[in-house]
Protein backbone atom coordinates (compact mmCIF):
# COMPACT_ATOMS: atom_id res chain seq x y z
CA UNK A 1 0.00 0.00 0.00
CA UNK A 2 2.74 2.48 1.06
CA UNK A 3 4.69 1.65 -2.08
CA UNK A 4 1.69 2.42 -4.30
CA UNK A 5 1.32 5.91 -2.75
CA UNK A 6 5.00 6.53 -3.16
CA UNK A 7 4.78 5.50 -6.83
CA UNK A 8 1.85 7.81 -7.37
CA UNK A 9 3.71 10.77 -5.82
CA UNK A 10 6.84 9.90 -7.70
CA UNK A 11 4.81 10.04 -10.89
CA UNK A 12 3.71 13.61 -10.10
CA UNK A 13 0.16 12.39 -10.03
CA UNK A 14 -1.42 13.97 -7.00
CA UNK A 15 -4.83 13.51 -8.60
CA UNK A 16 -4.08 9.87 -9.24
CA UNK A 17 -3.07 9.51 -5.62
CA UNK A 18 -6.36 10.93 -4.33
CA UNK A 19 -8.29 8.83 -6.81
CA UNK A 20 -6.62 5.71 -5.55
CA UNK A 21 -7.13 6.70 -1.90
CA UNK A 22 -10.86 7.09 -2.39
CA UNK A 23 -11.16 4.02 -4.59
CA UNK A 24 -9.40 1.99 -2.01
CA UNK A 25 -11.96 2.92 0.64
CA UNK A 26 -14.83 0.56 0.99
CA UNK A 27 -18.18 1.46 -0.38
CA UNK A 28 -21.12 1.53 2.02
CA UNK A 29 -24.81 0.88 1.72
CA UNK A 30 -27.84 3.01 2.69
CA UNK A 31 -31.39 1.70 2.22
CA UNK A 32 -30.19 -0.97 -0.19
CA UNK A 33 -28.28 1.49 -2.38
CA UNK A 34 -24.53 1.17 -2.57
CA UNK A 35 -22.49 4.40 -2.36
CA UNK A 36 -18.79 4.93 -2.72
CA UNK A 37 -17.04 7.76 -0.96
CA UNK A 38 -15.39 8.74 -4.25
CA UNK A 39 -18.74 9.18 -5.98
CA UNK A 40 -20.12 11.17 -3.04
CA UNK A 41 -17.13 13.53 -3.13
CA UNK A 42 -17.54 13.99 -6.90
CA UNK A 43 -21.26 14.56 -6.42
CA UNK A 44 -20.61 17.14 -3.69
CA UNK A 45 -18.13 18.93 -5.93
CA UNK A 46 -20.77 18.96 -8.71
CA UNK A 47 -23.37 20.42 -6.35
CA UNK A 48 -20.95 23.08 -5.06
CA UNK A 49 -19.95 23.92 -8.62
CA UNK A 50 -23.66 24.09 -9.49
CA UNK A 51 -24.30 26.60 -6.69
CA UNK A 52 -21.31 28.67 -7.80
CA UNK A 53 -22.35 28.63 -11.48
CA UNK A 54 -25.95 29.49 -10.52
CA UNK A 55 -24.81 32.42 -8.41
CA UNK A 56 -22.38 33.70 -11.07
CA UNK A 57 -24.98 33.30 -13.85
CA UNK A 58 -27.55 35.20 -11.82
CA UNK A 59 -25.05 37.96 -11.08
CA UNK A 60 -24.10 38.26 -14.76
CA UNK A 61 -27.75 38.31 -15.74
CA UNK A 62 -28.51 41.00 -13.16
CA UNK A 63 -25.57 43.07 -14.31
CA UNK A 64 -25.93 42.89 -18.09
CA UNK A 65 -29.50 41.93 -19.01
CA UNK A 66 -31.77 42.78 -16.08
CA UNK A 67 -31.38 46.57 -16.47
CA UNK A 68 -32.98 46.47 -19.94
CA UNK A 69 -35.90 44.28 -18.81
CA UNK A 70 -38.93 45.32 -16.77
CA UNK A 71 -38.04 44.95 -13.08
CA UNK A 72 -40.62 42.28 -12.45
CA UNK A 73 -39.60 40.17 -15.46
CA UNK A 74 -35.92 40.54 -14.61
CA UNK A 75 -36.51 39.32 -11.06
CA UNK A 76 -38.42 36.24 -12.24
CA UNK A 77 -35.84 35.44 -14.91
CA UNK A 78 -33.10 35.74 -12.30
CA UNK A 79 -34.88 33.24 -10.06
CA UNK A 80 -35.48 30.86 -12.98
CA UNK A 81 -31.81 30.91 -13.96
CA UNK A 82 -30.64 30.35 -10.38
CA UNK A 83 -32.98 27.53 -9.48
CA UNK A 84 -32.79 25.98 -12.98
CA UNK A 85 -29.02 25.53 -12.68
CA UNK A 86 -29.35 24.15 -9.15
CA UNK A 87 -31.97 21.62 -10.26
CA UNK A 88 -29.75 20.51 -13.18
CA UNK A 89 -26.81 20.19 -10.76
CA UNK A 90 -28.92 18.07 -8.43
CA UNK A 91 -29.91 15.74 -11.28
CA UNK A 92 -26.26 15.36 -12.26
CA UNK A 93 -25.42 14.74 -8.59
CA UNK A 94 -27.99 11.96 -8.27
CA UNK A 95 -26.80 10.36 -11.51
CA UNK A 96 -23.13 10.47 -10.53
CA UNK A 97 -23.73 9.08 -7.05
CA UNK A 98 -26.04 6.38 -8.34
CA UNK A 99 -28.96 7.38 -6.13
CA UNK A 100 -32.07 5.63 -7.41
CA UNK A 101 -35.33 7.35 -6.53
CA UNK A 102 -37.54 4.63 -7.98
CA UNK A 103 -37.77 2.98 -4.59
CA UNK A 104 -39.11 6.17 -3.12
CA UNK A 105 -41.88 6.46 -5.69
CA UNK A 106 -44.27 3.99 -4.01
CA UNK A 107 -43.67 5.40 -0.57
CA UNK A 108 -43.67 8.89 -2.08
CA UNK A 109 -47.09 8.31 -3.63
CA UNK A 110 -48.70 7.59 -0.29
CA UNK A 111 -46.68 10.26 1.42
CA UNK A 112 -47.65 12.67 -1.35
CA UNK A 113 -51.34 12.24 -0.62
CA UNK A 114 -50.76 12.86 3.07
CA UNK A 115 -48.56 15.86 2.38
CA UNK A 116 -50.99 17.06 -0.27
CA UNK A 117 -53.82 17.28 2.24
CA UNK A 118 -51.56 18.84 4.83
CA UNK A 119 -50.11 21.43 2.48
CA UNK A 120 -53.19 22.20 0.45
CA UNK A 121 -52.96 25.95 1.04
CA UNK A 122 -49.23 25.94 0.34
CA UNK A 123 -49.75 24.26 -3.04
CA UNK A 124 -52.70 26.50 -3.75
CA UNK A 125 -50.57 29.56 -3.09
CA UNK A 126 -47.80 28.16 -5.28
CA UNK A 127 -50.16 27.48 -8.19
CA UNK A 128 -51.85 30.88 -7.74
CA UNK A 129 -48.39 32.47 -7.83
CA UNK A 130 -47.68 30.81 -11.17
CA UNK A 131 -50.98 32.05 -12.58
CA UNK A 132 -50.29 35.54 -11.24
CA UNK A 133 -46.94 35.51 -13.04
CA UNK A 134 -48.71 34.49 -16.24
CA UNK A 135 -51.64 36.89 -15.91
CA UNK A 136 -49.66 39.87 -14.55
CA UNK A 137 -52.60 41.81 -13.07
CA UNK A 138 -50.24 44.68 -12.24
CA UNK A 139 -46.70 45.76 -12.96
CA UNK A 140 -44.09 46.35 -10.30
CA UNK A 141 -44.58 49.84 -8.89
CA UNK A 142 -48.23 50.11 -9.96
CA UNK A 143 -50.59 51.61 -7.42
CA UNK A 144 -53.25 49.02 -6.64
CA UNK A 145 -56.17 48.61 -4.32
CA UNK A 146 -57.89 45.47 -3.07
CA UNK A 147 -61.34 46.85 -2.28
CA UNK A 148 -62.47 43.69 -0.47
CA UNK A 149 -59.52 43.74 1.92
CA UNK A 150 -59.19 47.50 2.18
CA UNK A 151 -55.54 47.27 1.14
CA UNK A 152 -54.08 49.98 -1.08
CA UNK A 153 -50.47 50.54 -2.02
CA UNK A 154 -47.72 49.95 -4.50
CA UNK A 155 -47.35 46.49 -6.02
CA UNK A 156 -43.93 45.09 -5.07
CA UNK A 157 -43.62 41.52 -6.38
CA UNK A 158 -45.03 38.00 -6.58
CA UNK A 159 -43.04 35.36 -4.70
CA UNK A 160 -43.52 31.59 -4.48
CA UNK A 161 -46.26 31.74 -1.85
CA UNK A 162 -47.16 35.38 -1.35
CA UNK A 163 -47.51 38.74 -3.02
CA UNK A 164 -46.12 41.86 -1.45
CA UNK A 165 -47.74 45.27 -1.51
CA UNK A 166 -46.10 48.38 -0.11
CA UNK A 167 -48.88 50.33 1.56
CA UNK A 168 -48.94 54.09 1.18
CA UNK A 169 -47.81 54.41 4.81
CA UNK A 170 -44.55 52.68 3.81
CA UNK A 171 -45.21 49.30 5.44
CA UNK A 172 -45.12 46.06 3.46
CA UNK A 173 -48.24 43.90 3.38
CA UNK A 174 -47.73 40.21 2.59
CA UNK A 175 -50.79 38.70 0.95
CA UNK A 176 -51.06 34.94 0.25
CA UNK A 177 -51.05 34.38 -3.51
CA UNK A 178 -54.36 32.53 -3.45
CA UNK A 179 -56.10 35.43 -1.71
CA UNK A 180 -54.52 37.96 -4.04
CA UNK A 181 -55.40 35.90 -7.11
CA UNK A 182 -59.06 35.57 -6.14
CA UNK A 183 -59.42 39.20 -5.00
CA UNK A 184 -60.84 42.09 -6.97
CA UNK A 185 -57.79 44.13 -7.91
CA UNK A 186 -58.18 47.80 -8.79
CA UNK A 187 -55.13 49.08 -10.66
CA UNK A 188 -54.91 52.80 -10.02
CA UNK A 189 -52.01 53.64 -12.30
CA UNK A 190 -52.72 51.74 -15.50
CA UNK A 191 -54.46 54.60 -17.29
CA UNK A 192 -52.59 57.81 -18.08
CA UNK A 193 -55.11 59.87 -16.10
CA UNK A 194 -57.38 59.47 -13.07
CA UNK A 195 -60.47 61.27 -11.93
CA UNK A 196 -61.00 62.66 -8.47
CA UNK A 197 -64.30 63.85 -7.12
CA UNK A 198 -65.43 65.79 -4.10
CA UNK A 199 -68.63 67.47 -2.95
CA UNK A 200 -69.24 70.94 -1.59
CA UNK A 201 -72.51 72.52 -0.43
CA UNK A 202 -73.83 76.05 -1.05
CA UNK A 203 -76.77 77.82 0.59
CA UNK A 204 -80.20 77.61 -1.02
CA UNK A 205 -80.25 81.35 -1.62
CA UNK A 206 -77.10 81.25 -3.79
CA UNK A 207 -76.93 81.18 -7.59
CA UNK A 208 -75.82 77.68 -8.61
CA UNK A 209 -74.37 78.72 -12.00
CA UNK A 210 -72.38 81.53 -10.42
CA UNK A 211 -70.98 79.14 -7.80
CA UNK A 212 -69.98 76.61 -10.47
CA UNK A 213 -68.31 79.35 -12.52
CA UNK A 214 -66.30 80.50 -9.49
CA UNK A 215 -65.27 76.93 -8.66
CA UNK A 216 -64.24 76.16 -12.25
CA UNK A 217 -62.21 79.33 -12.63
CA UNK A 218 -60.34 78.78 -9.37
CA UNK A 219 -59.65 75.09 -9.92
CA UNK A 220 -58.35 75.68 -13.45
CA UNK A 221 -56.15 78.60 -12.49
CA UNK A 222 -54.84 77.47 -9.10
CA UNK A 223 -54.24 73.72 -9.47
CA UNK A 224 -51.82 73.18 -12.37
CA UNK A 225 -52.20 69.40 -12.31
CA UNK A 226 -55.91 69.49 -13.13
CA UNK A 227 -56.50 68.61 -16.78
CA UNK A 228 -58.07 71.24 -19.02
CA UNK A 229 -59.14 68.60 -21.51
CA UNK A 230 -61.42 67.05 -20.33
CA UNK A 231 -62.11 70.10 -18.21
CA UNK A 232 -63.48 69.95 -14.66
CA UNK A 233 -67.16 69.07 -14.57
CA UNK A 234 -69.83 69.82 -11.99
CA UNK A 235 -73.11 68.23 -11.08
CA UNK A 236 -75.81 69.34 -8.68
CA UNK A 237 -75.87 66.16 -6.71
CA UNK A 238 -78.48 66.67 -4.06
CA UNK A 239 -80.87 69.18 -2.55
CA UNK A 240 -79.69 68.38 0.95
CA UNK A 241 -81.12 69.21 4.36
CA UNK A 242 -79.02 72.32 4.72
CA UNK A 243 -77.35 72.92 1.36
CA UNK A 244 -77.36 72.35 -2.36
CA UNK A 245 -74.58 69.81 -2.82
CA UNK A 246 -72.40 70.21 -5.90
CA UNK A 247 -70.12 67.37 -6.97
CA UNK A 248 -66.81 68.39 -8.54
CA UNK A 249 -65.06 66.02 -10.96
CA UNK A 250 -61.48 66.73 -12.02
CA UNK A 251 -59.01 64.67 -14.03
CA UNK A 252 -55.30 64.62 -13.29
CA UNK A 253 -52.19 62.68 -14.43
CA UNK A 254 -52.10 59.29 -12.72
CA UNK A 255 -48.98 60.18 -10.72
CA UNK A 256 -50.41 63.35 -9.28
CA UNK A 257 -53.30 62.27 -7.06
CA UNK A 258 -51.40 63.67 -4.09
CA UNK A 259 -51.10 67.09 -5.73
CA UNK A 260 -54.82 67.39 -6.48
CA UNK A 261 -57.01 65.40 -4.10
CA UNK A 262 -55.77 66.80 -0.76
CA UNK A 263 -56.11 70.44 -1.87
CA UNK A 264 -59.17 70.39 -4.12
CA UNK A 265 -61.71 70.93 -1.37
CA UNK A 266 -59.55 73.63 0.24
CA UNK A 267 -59.38 75.63 -3.01
CA UNK A 268 -63.11 75.12 -3.61
CA UNK A 269 -63.97 76.39 -0.13
CA UNK A 270 -61.64 79.39 -0.44
CA UNK A 271 -63.06 80.24 -3.86
CA UNK A 272 -66.63 80.30 -2.54
CA UNK A 273 -65.55 82.33 0.51
CA UNK A 274 -63.78 84.89 -1.70
CA UNK A 275 -66.85 85.18 -3.92
CA UNK A 276 -69.10 85.66 -0.89
CA UNK A 277 -71.03 82.47 -1.59
CA UNK A 278 -72.28 80.94 1.64
CA UNK A 279 -71.39 77.40 2.65
CA UNK A 280 -74.13 76.75 5.23
CA UNK A 281 -73.77 74.91 8.51
CA UNK A 282 -76.19 72.06 9.07
CA UNK A 283 -79.36 73.73 10.30
CA UNK A 284 -82.86 72.82 11.30
CA UNK A 285 -85.90 75.12 11.17
CA UNK A 286 -88.26 74.60 14.12
CA UNK A 287 -91.78 75.95 13.79
CA UNK A 288 -93.55 76.71 17.04
CA UNK A 289 -97.30 76.15 16.84
CA UNK A 290 -99.53 78.93 18.25
CA UNK B 1 -43.40 111.05 -15.93
CA UNK B 2 -44.14 107.79 -17.66
CA UNK B 3 -43.74 104.40 -16.04
CA UNK B 4 -40.45 102.74 -17.04
CA UNK B 5 -40.84 99.60 -19.09
CA UNK B 6 -38.67 96.69 -18.00
CA UNK B 7 -36.43 95.50 -20.80
CA UNK B 8 -36.36 91.72 -20.96
CA UNK B 9 -33.10 89.93 -21.66
CA UNK B 10 -32.70 88.41 -25.09
CA UNK B 11 -31.88 84.84 -26.01
CA UNK B 12 -28.21 84.07 -26.55
CA UNK B 13 -24.86 83.67 -24.82
CA UNK B 14 -23.68 85.76 -21.91
CA UNK B 15 -20.15 85.85 -20.52
CA UNK B 16 -19.94 86.54 -16.80
CA UNK B 17 -16.87 87.81 -15.00
CA UNK B 18 -18.38 89.48 -11.95
CA UNK B 19 -22.17 89.61 -12.17
CA UNK B 20 -25.09 89.37 -14.53
CA UNK B 21 -28.74 90.22 -14.15
CA UNK B 22 -31.32 88.77 -16.50
CA UNK B 23 -34.94 89.85 -16.62
CA UNK B 24 -37.81 87.74 -17.90
CA UNK B 25 -41.57 88.15 -17.63
CA UNK B 26 -42.25 87.45 -13.91
CA UNK B 27 -38.79 85.95 -13.36
CA UNK B 28 -35.44 87.55 -12.49
CA UNK B 29 -32.09 85.78 -12.57
CA UNK B 30 -28.91 86.98 -10.89
CA UNK B 31 -25.46 85.44 -11.21
CA UNK B 32 -22.64 86.79 -9.03
CA UNK B 33 -19.07 85.85 -8.44
CA UNK B 34 -18.33 85.29 -4.74
CA UNK B 35 -15.12 85.84 -2.75
CA UNK B 36 -13.99 82.25 -3.19
CA UNK B 37 -14.14 82.46 -6.98
CA UNK B 38 -17.32 80.43 -7.36
CA UNK B 39 -20.43 81.82 -8.98
CA UNK B 40 -23.81 81.92 -7.29
CA UNK B 41 -27.03 81.62 -9.27
CA UNK B 42 -30.31 82.98 -7.95
CA UNK B 43 -33.71 82.84 -9.65
CA UNK B 44 -36.73 84.55 -8.19
CA UNK B 45 -40.24 84.54 -9.61
CA UNK B 46 -43.16 86.85 -9.00
CA UNK B 47 -44.67 84.48 -6.41
CA UNK B 48 -41.53 84.70 -4.30
CA UNK B 49 -40.19 81.25 -5.17
CA UNK B 50 -36.40 81.24 -5.04
CA UNK B 51 -33.93 78.82 -6.59
CA UNK B 52 -30.29 79.12 -5.58
CA UNK B 53 -27.32 77.25 -7.00
CA UNK B 54 -23.56 77.40 -6.63
CA UNK B 55 -21.49 77.06 -9.79
CA UNK B 56 -17.93 76.04 -8.89
CA UNK B 57 -15.51 77.46 -11.42
CA UNK B 58 -11.77 77.22 -11.90
CA UNK B 59 -11.68 79.97 -14.49
CA UNK B 60 -12.33 83.66 -13.88
CA UNK B 61 -15.38 83.77 -16.09
CA UNK B 62 -18.20 81.51 -17.12
CA UNK B 63 -20.49 81.53 -20.12
CA UNK B 64 -24.18 80.78 -20.07
CA UNK B 65 -26.73 80.49 -22.83
CA UNK B 66 -30.35 81.56 -22.47
CA UNK B 67 -32.50 79.69 -24.94
CA UNK B 68 -36.10 78.67 -25.52
CA UNK B 69 -36.83 75.03 -24.68
CA UNK B 70 -39.81 72.73 -25.22
CA UNK B 71 -42.75 73.43 -22.90
CA UNK B 72 -42.76 70.09 -21.13
CA UNK B 73 -41.41 70.69 -17.64
CA UNK B 74 -43.96 72.80 -15.73
CA UNK B 75 -45.65 71.82 -13.45
CA UNK B 76 -43.92 68.41 -13.82
CA UNK B 77 -42.46 66.35 -16.62
CA UNK B 78 -45.12 63.77 -17.46
CA UNK B 79 -45.22 63.47 -21.24
CA UNK B 80 -43.46 64.16 -24.53
CA UNK B 81 -46.68 65.18 -26.26
CA UNK B 82 -48.21 68.57 -26.85
CA UNK B 83 -51.89 69.25 -27.52
CA UNK B 84 -52.41 72.54 -29.35
CA UNK B 85 -56.03 73.73 -29.44
CA UNK B 86 -56.41 76.39 -32.15
CA UNK B 87 -58.35 79.54 -31.42
CA UNK B 88 -60.06 79.25 -34.82
CA UNK B 89 -61.39 76.22 -36.63
CA UNK B 90 -59.80 75.42 -40.00
CA UNK B 91 -62.00 73.63 -42.51
CA UNK B 92 -60.13 71.47 -44.99
CA UNK B 93 -62.16 70.18 -47.92
CA UNK B 94 -61.71 66.76 -49.51
CA UNK B 95 -58.22 66.31 -50.98
CA UNK B 96 -57.12 69.82 -49.96
CA UNK B 97 -53.96 70.89 -48.19
CA UNK B 98 -53.04 74.04 -46.34
CA UNK B 99 -50.38 75.41 -44.07
CA UNK B 100 -50.57 78.02 -41.36
CA UNK B 101 -48.55 79.33 -38.46
CA UNK B 102 -49.41 78.91 -34.82
CA UNK B 103 -47.89 80.24 -31.65
CA UNK B 104 -46.53 77.43 -29.50
CA UNK B 105 -45.61 78.10 -25.85
CA UNK B 106 -42.02 77.65 -24.70
CA UNK B 107 -40.08 77.46 -21.48
CA UNK B 108 -36.70 79.04 -20.86
CA UNK B 109 -33.55 77.00 -20.37
CA UNK B 110 -30.33 78.28 -18.81
CA UNK B 111 -27.31 76.31 -20.05
CA UNK B 112 -23.78 76.44 -18.73
CA UNK B 113 -21.49 76.49 -21.75
CA UNK B 114 -18.37 74.34 -21.53
CA UNK B 115 -17.50 74.06 -25.19
CA UNK B 116 -18.35 71.82 -26.89
CA UNK B 117 -20.90 70.89 -24.17
CA UNK B 118 -23.88 72.90 -23.05
CA UNK B 119 -25.05 71.60 -19.69
CA UNK B 120 -28.66 72.09 -18.62
CA UNK B 121 -28.45 74.21 -15.47
CA UNK B 122 -31.95 75.55 -14.87
CA UNK B 123 -35.33 75.97 -16.50
CA UNK B 124 -38.46 77.93 -15.79
CA UNK B 125 -41.65 79.11 -17.39
CA UNK B 126 -42.59 82.74 -17.67
CA UNK B 127 -46.29 81.94 -18.00
CA UNK B 128 -47.17 79.20 -15.49
CA UNK B 129 -50.90 79.94 -15.66
CA UNK B 130 -51.20 78.70 -19.25
CA UNK B 131 -49.16 75.53 -18.79
CA UNK B 132 -51.66 72.74 -18.23
CA UNK B 133 -52.30 69.09 -19.05
CA UNK B 134 -54.86 67.63 -21.43
CA UNK B 135 -55.90 64.19 -22.59
CA UNK B 136 -56.31 63.12 -26.19
CA UNK B 137 -58.52 60.06 -26.45
CA UNK B 138 -60.19 57.93 -23.82
CA UNK B 139 -59.02 57.87 -20.19
CA UNK B 140 -57.81 54.25 -20.42
CA UNK B 141 -56.08 54.38 -23.81
CA UNK B 142 -55.57 58.09 -24.46
CA UNK B 143 -52.42 60.15 -24.54
CA UNK B 144 -51.56 62.58 -21.79
CA UNK B 145 -50.31 65.84 -23.31
CA UNK B 146 -49.29 69.33 -22.34
CA UNK B 147 -52.33 71.38 -23.30
CA UNK B 148 -52.25 74.88 -24.73
CA UNK B 149 -54.81 77.09 -26.41
CA UNK B 150 -52.89 78.79 -29.22
CA UNK B 151 -53.66 81.50 -31.75
CA UNK B 152 -53.10 81.21 -35.48
CA UNK B 153 -50.64 83.95 -36.48
CA UNK B 154 -49.59 85.53 -39.75
CA UNK B 155 -45.81 85.76 -39.62
CA UNK B 156 -42.90 83.60 -38.55
CA UNK B 157 -41.79 86.58 -36.47
CA UNK B 158 -44.97 86.66 -34.38
CA UNK B 159 -43.42 84.83 -31.45
CA UNK B 160 -43.44 86.49 -28.01
CA UNK B 161 -40.12 86.86 -26.24
CA UNK B 162 -39.74 84.18 -23.51
CA UNK B 163 -43.37 83.10 -23.89
CA UNK B 164 -43.92 81.49 -27.27
CA UNK B 165 -42.38 80.45 -30.56
CA UNK B 166 -43.96 80.07 -33.98
CA UNK B 167 -44.53 76.73 -35.65
CA UNK B 168 -45.65 76.05 -39.21
CA UNK B 169 -48.29 73.33 -39.53
CA UNK B 170 -48.96 71.69 -42.89
CA UNK B 171 -52.29 69.91 -43.13
CA UNK B 172 -53.11 67.45 -45.91
CA UNK B 173 -56.57 65.92 -46.12
CA UNK B 174 -56.56 62.61 -48.00
CA UNK B 175 -60.02 61.66 -46.71
CA UNK B 176 -63.04 61.50 -48.98
CA UNK B 177 -64.79 64.26 -47.05
CA UNK B 178 -64.08 67.68 -45.66
CA UNK B 179 -62.78 67.95 -42.13
CA UNK B 180 -62.75 70.67 -39.47
CA UNK B 181 -59.43 70.99 -37.73
CA UNK B 182 -59.45 72.38 -34.24
CA UNK B 183 -56.33 70.87 -32.69
CA UNK B 184 -53.13 68.97 -33.26
CA UNK B 185 -51.30 66.50 -31.05
CA UNK B 186 -47.68 65.58 -31.65
CA UNK B 187 -44.51 64.44 -29.82
CA UNK B 188 -42.67 67.73 -29.41
CA UNK B 189 -39.45 65.99 -28.40
CA UNK B 190 -38.97 65.31 -32.12
CA UNK B 191 -38.87 69.04 -32.78
CA UNK B 192 -35.94 71.40 -32.39
CA UNK B 193 -36.22 75.03 -31.36
CA UNK B 194 -34.33 77.90 -32.97
CA UNK B 195 -33.88 81.50 -31.90
CA UNK B 196 -32.63 84.76 -33.32
CA UNK B 197 -32.56 87.82 -31.09
CA UNK B 198 -36.01 88.01 -29.53
CA UNK B 199 -37.69 85.57 -31.90
CA UNK B 200 -37.98 81.80 -31.80
CA UNK B 201 -39.28 79.07 -34.08
CA UNK B 202 -40.02 75.36 -33.82
CA UNK B 203 -39.51 72.73 -36.50
CA UNK B 204 -42.57 72.43 -38.74
CA UNK B 205 -45.23 69.78 -38.40
CA UNK B 206 -46.86 67.87 -41.21
CA UNK B 207 -50.28 66.43 -40.41
CA UNK B 208 -51.93 64.06 -42.87
CA UNK B 209 -55.49 62.85 -42.51
CA UNK B 210 -55.66 59.38 -44.05
CA UNK B 211 -57.95 56.42 -44.35
CA UNK B 212 -56.84 52.79 -44.17
CA UNK B 213 -59.61 50.36 -45.10
CA UNK B 214 -62.44 51.77 -42.95
CA UNK B 215 -60.33 53.48 -40.31
CA UNK B 216 -59.62 57.19 -40.50
CA UNK B 217 -56.47 58.29 -38.74
CA UNK B 218 -53.99 61.15 -38.40
CA UNK B 219 -50.33 60.84 -39.27
CA UNK B 220 -47.97 63.47 -37.90
CA UNK B 221 -44.35 63.98 -38.86
CA UNK B 222 -41.72 66.56 -38.00
CA UNK B 223 -40.27 68.68 -40.85
CA UNK B 224 -36.92 70.32 -39.98
CA UNK B 225 -36.46 74.04 -40.52
CA UNK B 226 -33.92 75.02 -43.12
CA UNK B 227 -33.05 78.63 -42.22
CA UNK B 228 -29.36 78.77 -41.49
CA UNK B 229 -29.21 82.14 -39.74
CA UNK B 230 -31.21 80.97 -36.70
CA UNK B 231 -29.38 79.46 -33.73
CA UNK B 232 -30.49 76.02 -32.63
CA UNK B 233 -31.44 75.84 -28.95
CA UNK B 234 -29.63 73.24 -26.87
CA UNK B 235 -31.91 70.36 -25.88
CA UNK B 236 -32.99 70.39 -22.27
CA UNK B 237 -34.14 66.82 -22.21
CA UNK B 238 -32.99 63.71 -24.06
CA UNK B 239 -34.25 63.71 -27.63
CA UNK B 240 -36.41 60.93 -28.88
CA UNK B 241 -36.91 60.50 -32.57
CA UNK B 242 -40.22 59.29 -33.96
CA UNK B 243 -40.12 59.71 -37.75
CA UNK B 244 -43.90 59.70 -37.93
CA UNK B 245 -46.78 58.83 -35.64
CA UNK B 246 -50.31 57.62 -36.18
CA UNK B 247 -53.25 58.43 -33.92
CA UNK B 248 -56.96 57.82 -34.05
CA UNK B 249 -59.08 60.63 -35.45
CA UNK B 250 -61.44 62.32 -33.00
Amino acid sequence: MGKRYADAIDGDGVGIMFHEIFESLDSFEIAGTEFSLFNLVIGTIIMLAGFAVARISKSLFNKYYAPVLPEHTAKNFGKMIYFGIIIISFLVFTTSTGIDFSGLLVAGGILGIVIGFATQSVVSNLISGIFLLIEKPAKQGDSIELPDSGIAGSFVDVNAFSTRVRKFDGTIMRIPNEKFFTSNIRVLSDSPVRRHETTIGIAYKEDIDAAIEVLKKTICSRIPYVLHEPEPSFRVDELGDSSINISIFVWHPKEDWGKVAPILLKFAKNALDDAGIEIPFPQRVVWKGD
Amino acid sequence: MGESVKQYSKYGSYEIEEKLELFFPSVDVRINRDDEGNFSYLRKDSEGNIVEKIIPSVSKKIRIEVAPIRPLNYPARRTNFVYLKFDKEVFLSEGASTSFLVRCPIEIGIFLVNEPHKDSMDWFTCDPSSSRFGLYGEPDTGKLCKYYKVPIVKSELDSELHLSCVMKVNFVNLLERGYSITKTIFPITDHLLYYKGEKSQLDSLKVTLRKRVAVEYVETAEVPLTQNDWTQSPSWEKDTQTPSMEMGLE
